[in-house]
């Protein structure tokens, strides 16, 4: 959805009987659809690119579950996975596996915004536009190919990251074809509807539907960015596919006509999204400071200190910020967020990891030996613990 | 044996090596590869020097160290034609060694398969331990592959690869499809940390193919000669842009 391509309008949907209860496939060919989309989930997890944390899984799942109702789907009919990709990706395969980029959960910061990305999938997925569209239009593969090559060419591929972005990186492989509804977006109308219908399970499920206009304008401030960056041309491939800026207007316009017609407001759950997710966003900070993309890490470390100001990991991200920076570095300012990280919290062992690393680094052995001595002490099963130690020897043999 | 086939495999070495030539040029002209992973312009302003990793060479251990030399020394010198500052890997071996193996080895014992965590974990040291003593900007890796590949016959003339049949002496190896061996040169330029900037690879030459009803492997001692690892090198690197001075701030910091 969010690495967003158009499709160009082929033949009229069809007229396919959603699904209802518990979903299945409904004849041979949709079958084949099916096992392909297993085998692609299969590859996810064998590359060890979804997020292993059971506790955010569970938590994407609870919000999955009070969106299905209004589908008319059983519980479990929809799986929700993060996956750790840094980028703005979100897509539903045909089986029902819904999956969310980590990027996307950091870019957030409500459930209700979330929920809206999931309504929107659920609604594609329920309607069966993805079967529908795979028999009934033949758009060539490698076209998608040549248009994500844009995508992925700006990414770097991260060899020891998932891959900004992975979803394009799939989309190289022999399940184009399966992930080419999901992430190009289907034809304008559909995508159009699958937002409406999105907007009212969000609403029906108790949530502040106005947080799609907020979800709306959260993708499109990232998007500028990437376009910013030159991470993408454009944001927007084909003329038929809705772009952003459309989507968003039409969301503030059922909003206005919500308003009109008195319709309460419901959940945003800023707090709870906020406390589940924050793993998530220092993880993708961390990832957007591999990639060189300084200022989205940085706004990722302000929101987290402006939710969690306390917390020490926050002030470790931020000292790397400043450690990591090309024209901007400050070494200065990244050992004072370090230590502000330990005035929090005296036992962060991270925290005394980095300011021995960063001492070692600018010469001052003593600091660097006492830091980095209550790292190994703090955690003696880590998995640098033997590297630092070397550190520690050449320390004290003299040699830095 | 015929005559005529004694002849054939009495000239093959020399036939192969020069269709080997043929492959490697012919792949070079009619390349459309992309080896930049990321935007040109983003790559000028990163790298200004390359560490060179020792290159993984699958010979057995001398023919090893010889090939790894002309790799090397065919990477340096067009890296400082491009004006970059090269790092070579008698400086950044160690440094990789030293914590991979501190890290107790980067693989999985059972399964073969790369520990992704130790991996990242050694990637991130190695990074700033190189960046701290050298500015090293990406890591330049280079491997060879053995691959096998069946060149389809066109019209009943023998087998092809990229456009160049297989021939002895003009006359085709087989006038049918054969499965064959070749072995490939992989260059791929990473930042320390892992993400990949540029990344090519070119088929080398034969290393074993179907020859009078036997298959015939191409002696260790021809694989990857240097002339054949000077012209890959020359493939690998032919879009690879001139550095740019770097600017005074903008250090690598990993």
């Amino acid at each position: 959805m969010l690495a967003i391509v158009a499709f160009v309008g082929g033949c009229p949907r069809p007229d396919i009987e959603p699904f209802a209860g518990s979903p299945q496939p409904r004849d041979p060919e949709e079958r084949k659809i099916w096992e392909e989309s297993q085998a692609l989930f299969e590859i996810l997890q064998k590359r060890s690119v979804i997020n292993a944390d059971t506790e955010l899984q569970s938590y994407l799942n609870s919000i999955v579950t009070r969106l299905l109702p209004f589908f008319r789907l059983e519980p479990n009919s929809v799986a929700a996975y993060a996956l750790r990709d840094p980028f703005l990706n979100a897509f539903i395969l045909p089986n029902g596996k819904l999956f969310v980029s980590e990027g996307l959960l950091a870019q957030f910061d409500s459930e209700a915004q979330i929920a809206c990305v999931f309504g929107h999938e659920i609604a594609h997925f329920a309607k069966r536009d993805a079967y529908a569209q795979q028999i009934y239009n033949q758009r060539a593969v490698q076209t998608v190919r040549q248009v994500f090559a844009v995508l992925v060419a700006g990414s770097g591929g991260l060899v020891a990251l998932p891959g900004p972005s992975l979803v394009l990186e799939l989309l190289g492989g022999p399940h184009t074809s399966l992930l080419m509804w999901q992430i190009r977006g289907f034809a304008r109308d559909l995508e159009y509807e699958a937002d409406r219908v999105g907007q009212q399970a969000v609403h029906a499920a108790g949530y502040d539907a106005l947080e799609c206009v907020g979800a709306m304008e959260r993708l499109l401030q990232e998007e500028q960015q990437l376009v910013d960056e030159k991470l993408v041309s454009e944001p927007y491939f084909y003329g038929n596919h809705p772009a952003t800026v459309d989507r968003l207007q039409r969301f503030r316009e059922w909003q206005q006509a919500q308003e009109q017609a008195g319709s309460s407001t419901g959940q945003r759950n800023e707090l709870p999204y906020r406390e589940r997710t924050a793993a998530v966003v220092l993880q993708t900070a961390a990832t957007n400071l591999k990639l060189r993309r300084f200022q989205r890490a940085r706004r990722l470390i302000d929101e987290y200190l402006a939710t969690f100001p306390t917390r020490p990991a926050g002030y470790v991200a931020l000292g790397d910020w400043y450690r990591r920076q090309a024209e901007h570095r400050n070494l200065d300012a990244a050992a004072e967020a370090y230590k502000r990280a330990l005035a929090f919290d005296s036992k962060f062992a991270p925290a005394h990891r980095e300011l021995g690393l960063l001492c070692r680094e600018r010469g001052d052995f003593r600091c660097a030996r006492e830091h980095l001595r209550e790292y190994l002490d703090l955690d003696p099963h880590a998995m640098d613990h033997a590297i630092v130690q070397g550190m520690l020897s050449e320390i004290a043999g003299g040699s830095p | 044996m015929t005559s005529r086939s004694q002849h054939i495999l009495a000239s093959s070495p020399v036939l192969l090596l020069l269709l080997a030539v043929a492959c490697v040029w012919g792949c070079a002209a009619r390349s459309e590869f992309e080896p930049y992973r990321v935007p040109r312009e983003e790559f000028r302003r990163l790298v200004h020097t390359i560490g060179i990793l020792p290159p993984g060479i699958a010979l057995s251990k001398a023919r090893r160290r010889e090939v790894a030399g002309y790799v090397e020394a065919a990477l340096t010198e067009t890296f400082r034609r491009l004006g970059y500052e090269v790092v070579g890997s008698d400086v950044v071996g160690p440094v990789w060694r030293r914590y991979a193996s501190q890290i107790s080895g980067l693989f999985n014992p059972l399964t073969g398969n790369p520990d992704e965590k130790k991996l990242e974990t050694t990637r991130s040291y190695v990074a700033r331990e190189l960046a701290r003593t050298h500015n090293v900007d990406v890591l330049a890796v280079t491997w060879t592959n053995v691959y096998r590949l069946l060149p389809p016959a066109i019209e009943q003339r023998g087998p092809r690869f990229k456009g160049e049949m297989l021939d002895f002496y003009g006359q085709p190896l087989l006038d049918m499809p054969q499965l064959v061996e070749a072995v490939s040169l992989n260059l791929e330029l990473l930042e320390p940390d892992g993400r990949s900037l540029y990344a090519a690879s070119v088929p080398v030459q034969w290393t074993k193919v179907y020859v009078a009803r036997s298959y015939y492997t191409r002696p260790e001692g021809e694989v990857l000669s240097l002339s054949r690892v000077d012209a890959a090198i020359r493939v690998l690197l032919a879009k690879l842009e001139p550095a740019v001075p770097r600017a005074s701030s903008a250090a690598n910091n990993p």
